[in-house]
């Protein structure tokens, strides 16, 4: 599924529509984060950077709108927003997408369209997102940067690699052969089996998963895999 | 109406002329008939010279009079065709410019009602334009939740269990709640209280009973209520005076952040003054202003989590003032005391003595 990793903000203060939402983009296969408020929404997205924000207008604290503003002028970024509102007005419409947003979804709304519109909205811009999340864990590989809860985790660039090709797959087998295409692609180097395995050794103490179960599984005889749920 | 008022006024001057000039025609020629150095022929023909002139001054006359009244009235009436007009644009469902009030007479008082009439209307459709879209937005939330998880429950993403059910429930019952809130602020609208359909009450009954019905909600909820009650018979209607205490206390319990509430009742000169304090969730100054409005909800976020609906408070209002009363509220740090009066026996309710409209009532 191509919507694997990617991850989305959810934010809105009625608690049980944030949980209808969140089980239909579970259930569609995205990363969900939840914000309750505004100053929550701008934490979870400095701290994450999610690929997607769907936000609510009438929120306690900080509303929509300004969460919109902040995002885009203060944390200049270019992240799609859906809103999600029960202002209906079309001068209320004109503003929201004035303000910087990629889509409106007005509430009473079904889940199912509001699914279609999180696609299309990630197919039109989610290229810009390659950055991948799983259990809490992100990496954005053209930064070379791996966070884990929002707190950056140091890896060399040949590890940093190597979790990127894991977490592309997630709970996929990949065989050490594999593994030593992708870093050393041109062969330039003697490199045995091992040195996988060293590796993905100094990988697991780097990002300290303290979890229930680990996050790269060796599977014996074959390889290892990237446990994504 | 301008050419008819001409024609008929012209034709009052022209008559009114032709007889005086008749009698005193006739006159003349009574005394020249009598004098004696005159002939019969002359006498002939100063009357026709008279008759001749007689015609020529009334016919100059209506002609002058007609002249002058249509400028006149044209004026005069320019002001009623301009009313005219503009009642016609408001049948209309337009809002016309208020109109310049020109004379202080009784077309100028007409104009003025007018301008009044149509601002008012204005203001009206104003507030009926906000409430219908405050309704459909207070519904649109408890209807995203009842939609959004039946269409979960149909496409299988979620399965039903006794506590998703329960949750759906609350929500149509916060539905219902609004209509029925809704249909409450309409009959108490509606009705014009007068002496005929208010009874004596003794207000402290009301309260014992309104005690009695909050025992186990505050019992469930840990809170001390303190009482201080005194004796007072009041004109009321003792529905509309338990359901505000019963909304004042709802919400008093709602937005609960100290774990107390007290109930003060006294008399205070010619009304009967109750409070209900109690420490709360913030509402800060500008806000506090409002909290009577209709659907006004201190926190902007509408949050259902306490689930209010804005309209209790505005019951409140509405039930109170027509009883003759007000009802208003005071802050002191984070106390908040809500506050209400009801006239004491003697006084008519639906006269509104002393400033019947006073939004807050500084407490003793």
């Amino acid at each position: 599924m191509q919507n694997k990793g990617m991850s989305i903000l959810v934010v809105e203060d009625d608690e049980k529509i944030r949980k209808l939402v969140k089980l239909y983009l579970e259930n569609e296969g995205y990363q969900v984060l939840e914000a309750r408020d505004g100053e929550e929404a701008i934490q979870a997205f400095q701290a994450y950077d999610q690929c997607l924000i769907i936000l609510d207008l009438m929120l306690p604290k900080l509303s929509g709108e300004e969460v919109c503003k902040k995002v885009r002028v203060d944390l200049k970024s270019e992240v799609p927003i859906i809103m999600l509102t029960a202002k209906v007005e079309e001068q209320d419409l004109v503003l929201g997408l004035k303000m910087g947003a990629d889509d409106y979804v007005t509430k009473p709304f079904s889940p199912a369209e509001l699914m279609a519109r999180v696609e299309t909205v990630l197919r039109r811009t989610g290229h810009r997102c390659n950055k991948i999340t799983f259990r809490g864990l992100t990496i954005k590989p053209l930064r070379g940067e791996v966070h884990h809860q929002g707190e950056p985790i140091y890896l060399t660039q040949h590890e940093c690699k190597l979790l990127y090709f894991l977490m592309q797959h997630p709970n996929q087998i990949l065989t050490r052969e594999q593994m030593m295409d992708t870093l050393y692609p041109h062969q330039e180097k003697v490199v045995t089996e091992r040195t996988i395995d060293v590796h993905i050794g100094k990988l697991r103490e780097k990002l300290k998963w303290d979890g229930e179960h680990d996050l790269i599984e060796t599977v014996r005889g074959m390889g290892y895999r990237f446990v994504a749920y | 109406m301008l050419w008819k008022l001409i024609i008929v006024n012209a034709l009052m001057i022209a008559i009114t002329i032709w007889l005086a000039g008749v009698s005193v025609k006739e006159f003349a020629c009574l005394l020249v008939d009598q004098y004696p150095y005159i002939g019969r022929e002359e006498s002939v023909h100063f009357s026709e010279t008279l008759q001749y002139f007689l015609f020529q001054s009334s016919f100059l006359a209506f002609l002058v009079a007609g002249i002058l009244h249509y400028f006149f009235m044209r004026n005069l009436l320019r002001p009623l065709k301009r009313l005219g007009s503009s009642a016609r644009q408001l049948a209309e469902g337009e809002y016309p410019p208020a109109l310049p009030v020109v004379s202080r007479d009784e077309f100028g008082q007409l104009t003025a009602d007018f301008n009044h009439l149509s601002q008012k209307l204005e203001q009206m459709e104003e507030m009926r334009k906000r409430m219908v879209g405050d309704i459909a937005h207070e519904l649109r939330t408890p209807l995203t939740n009842v939609n959004g998880y039946l269409e979960a429950l149909r496409a299988g993403i979620v399965t039903g269990s006794p506590e998703l059910y329960q949750s759906l429930h609350e929500e149509s019952l916060r539905i219902t709640r609004l209509v029925e809130q809704l249909h409450q602020l309409n009959v108490w609208e509606a009705k014009k209280l007068s002496r005929t359909n208010l009874q004596q009450i003794e207000m402290e009954t009301v309260m014992e009973e309104c005690k009695e019905s909050f025992r186990l909600v505050l019992q469930n909820k840990g809170m001390r209520d303190i009482w201080s009650v005194q004796a007072a018979q009041v004109w009321g209607e003792r529905d509309g005076l338990k359901q505000v205490m019963d909304n004042l206390l709802s919400n008093a319990i709602r937005y609960d952040t100290g774990g107390w509430v007290r109930i003060e009742g006294s008399a205070v000169g010619d009304y009967y003054q109750v409070t209900v304090t109690n420490q709360g969730q913030p509402i800060s100054a500008d806000r506090a202003k409002h909290v009577f409005d209709r659907f006004y909800r201190v926190d902007s976020s509408r949050s259902k989590d306490t689930g209010g609906t804005g309209l209790g408070l505005a019951l409140v209002k509405e039930i109170v003032e027509q009883h003759g009363g007000a009802a208003g509220l005071n802050v002191d740090g984070d106390e908040y005391s809500f506050s209400f009066t009801i006239p004491i026996d003697k006084h008519i309710p639906g006269k509104k003595e002393g400033g019947g409209n006073r939004t807050s009532i500084s407490n003793s």
